[in-house]
């Protein structure tokens, strides 16, 4: 068997309590407690506790290639019972990067990683010495059964995506990684991959770190999160003319297809318009009319009433004429009579 | 904005990550403090969403006795919360710090022991989950392997060797359903923590870690509905205890959970109170007027401690009353 130069680190746990998580390098002729490299800083932007798959150049030799990919599942348990999980960490160079697609590529597809999560679990096994033991050979064959994947097929599509991590997401990614060799990224590229079905990290930490693939499920919405740039402002008109991409159109056809597409887009929102304008009118009738039909019953009253008090008045004063001419007719008889007996008594 | 640092200090598989779950759940569920609110970061509110789901599931399920409790932790996780008034920024941040248990046992390495010594400084507050069972049953003859209580009363030791600040120890004891039944069984529950953590207490009682030091025992019923079944593998030396559910497809109903968080609100609150954590400022804080919600909560945490029944305040009184 073809001994690849890949190093392994697996970690999991055994079955006594004091045989917890740890990290271990397997060899060949033996293993031993170590931490892989760039795994503290893996560690504080994933949640190591959900299935992930992360793919980086460490800082340590930028010529190689490390992929992490944690929570395999396995048939062992611990004294409390609870489920053993495995994680695993492969490092290797150009030579030996195809395998590592490939491996990460059955991690991403459900139905490979089944076969993976077994092949795994059965080269793994707990042990009361040092916790858990690896049989180098169960792994080297895991290299040597893997899907064989051709070297830097072409340069693939170099933006940065970041979105939501959804299954259509991880099938994209398994064809893409099938496809373009890693070692076709520019160097300075650290981090490749990170798909992680945890809740972190953040898009704003993924457009940070600058990975090439950015998958978490603490992204919302998958269909507006596509970033081209790294800080462009997603916004409806850039969804609409960038997808309509005008270099595709070409074809006469396509082009008055796409014109009669924009004139019935605008003549529906001049109708939507027109629409809300009529209804605008039809609520401002309903609210105001009401109004004034009760405001002028209102006014008829109070004319009603006034003309009421002005014919009040208006008797008023002649029963007032009526009677300042009857006491003037009085005041002219007494006046009279006086007169008449002054005449007398003279 | 003041910064509380809470370690959860166990050994592994001893249940720290289903106890803290259990204790914000209960207490978001159970405890109306009209005056604050406590509000966990996003990234701990779905933690904790997740934590919760897994062992509503193994309840509901019946796998808990199967399948234990929540997926085990890997790597040290902090889980955060704000402490705050209605609409005005926080005013208190808790920060629980969760490390995997197998840091502190035979097998962990000089650097973990050593990162649980700098959680263990930087802490105002100590969680000491304890395994009822363990701690019981066969008159705690397999308390020493699965709690680990010289282990933690070493790194204690080494934290509070010179302490010039206050400090809270809460000893819980979880998966505690089978203890809490009868009043004689609560005392006895008591009686037993007092008994094989003899060698911490003694040491929190010198007069040094008496001035600073409250110590509380706050039992915590974790899931609920369980009872103490037998145990396995006592031959092997590695004992299993099983635990089997009162009566068939009943819920996830945690008890007392809410309790260790009470007290450490209750400390916390004192801190502020004391201006121990940024002397000068209670000065401002008074003038402002902030510091009478933290009364108001104070008192109204305060009066839902429990102080009977198994639950106990073992010294340092006056770090939980304002």
């Amino acid at each position: 068997m073809e001994t690849k130069e890949i190093t392994i680190y697996v970690q999991t746990r055994g079955y006594k309590q004091e045989f917890d998580y740890c990290w271990q390098e397997i060899a060949e002729d033996g293993q031993k407690r170590s931490q892989p490299p760039m795994v503290k800083e893996i560690s504080a932007l994933i949640d190591t506790a959900k299935p992930s798959v992360v793919i980086v150049r460490p800082d340590e030799d930028r010529d190689k290639i490390l992929l992490l990919v944690t929570e395999f599942e396995t048939t062992r348990s611990d004294v409390k019972r609870r489920p053993i999980r495995n994680d695993v960490v492969l490092v290797c160079k150009k030579e030996d990067e195809a395998i590592l697609r490939a491996i990460a590529v059955q991690a991403l597809r459900e139905g490979e990683r089944k076969i993976l999560t077994r092949n795994i679990d059965n080269a793994v096994t707990s042990d009361d010495i040092c916790g858990f033991k690896v049989d180098w050979n169960k792994f080297q064959n895991i290299f040597s059964e893997v899907k064989f994947l051709n070297q830097a097929l072409n340069q693939g599509n170099q933006k940065d995506d970041i979105s939501k991590f959804t299954p259509d997401i991880q099938e994209k990614l398994a064809t893409e990684l099938e496809s373009y060799s890693l070692f076709n990224l520019p160097k300075d590229q650290k981090w490749v991959v990170i798909a992680t079905e945890g809740y972190k990290p953040t898009k704003k930490i993924l457009q940070e770190v600058k990975v090439w693939r950015g998958y978490s499920n603490y992204i919302e919405d998958s269909s507006t999160q596509s970033v081209q740039t790294g800080k462009q402002r997603i916004s409806i008109l850039n969804i609409i003319f960038s997808s309509l991409n005008w270099k595709k159109f070409k074809n006469p056809v396509k082009i008055v297809l796409a014109t009669l597409l924009i004139i019935s887009v605008i003549i529906n929102i001049f109708l939507i318009w027109q629409l809300n304008i009529k209804n605008e009118i039809k609520n401002i009738d309903n609210q105001v009319l009401p109004r004034l039909d009760k405001q002028s019953k209102l006014l008829e009253d109070e004319e009603l009433h006034y003309s009421e008090m002005l014919e009040e008045i208006h008797q008023k004063q002649i029963i007032n004429q009526n009677e300042k001419r009857e006491s003037l007719n009085l005041r002219h008889s007494l006046n009279s009579k006086l007169l008449f007996k002054v005449s007398d008594a003279t | 904005m003041q910064k509380i640092n809470i370690t959860m200090l166990g050994p592994s598989g001893i249940g720290k990550t289903s106890l803290l779950t259990a204790m914000f759940h209960q207490f978001m569920e159970k405890v109306s403090i009209t005056s604050l609110q406590l509000i966990p970061s996003s990234e701990t509110s779905r933690e904790i969403e997740d934590y919760l789901a897994q062992l509503k599931y193994l309840v509901s399920s019946n796998n808990f006795q199967a399948e234990g409790g929540v997926k085990q932790t890997k790597e040290p996780t902090s889980l955060c919360y704000n402490i705050s008034q209605t609409s005005i920024s926080p005013l208190l941040q808790i920060h629980f710090q969760d490390f995997p248990g197998g840091y502190i046992e035979s097998e962990g390495t000089k650097e973990e022991i050593q990162k649980v010594e700098k959680f263990l400084d930087d802490s105002s507050a100590v969680i000491i989950p304890i395994d009822a069972a363990a701690l019981m049953e066969r008159e705690g003859k397999w308390h020493e392997k699965s709690n680990q209580p010289t282990v933690i009363t070493n790194l204690l030791k080494k934290a509070y060797q010179n302490l010039n600040s206050p400090r809270l120890v809460i000893l819980a004891p979880v998966k505690c359903e089978t203890y809490m039944q009868e009043p004689n069984s609560e005392q006895k529950l008591l009686n037993q923590v007092k008994e094989k953590y003899c060698e911490l207490l003694d040491f929190l009682r010198t007069p040094n870690s008496a001035t600073y030091v409250s110590v509380v025992v706050t039992p915590v019923q974790t899931v609920g509905n369980l009872k103490f079944s037998r145990i396995e593998g006592e031959d092997e030396g590695e004992p299993k205890f099983y635990f089997r559910q009162t009566e068939r497809n009943v819920p996830y109903a945690p008890k007392d959970a809410e309790q260790p968080l009470q007290y450490l609100f209750s400390f916390c609150l004192k801190l502020h109170a004391e201006q121990k954590l940024f002397p000068g400022i209670n000065f401002i804080n008074n003038l402002a007027g902030i510091d009478n919600p933290f009364r108001q909560a104070a008192l109204q945490v305060a009066r839902g401690r429990k102080r009977t029944g198994g639950f106990a305040v073992l010294q340092g009184q006056n770090w939980l009353d304002i």
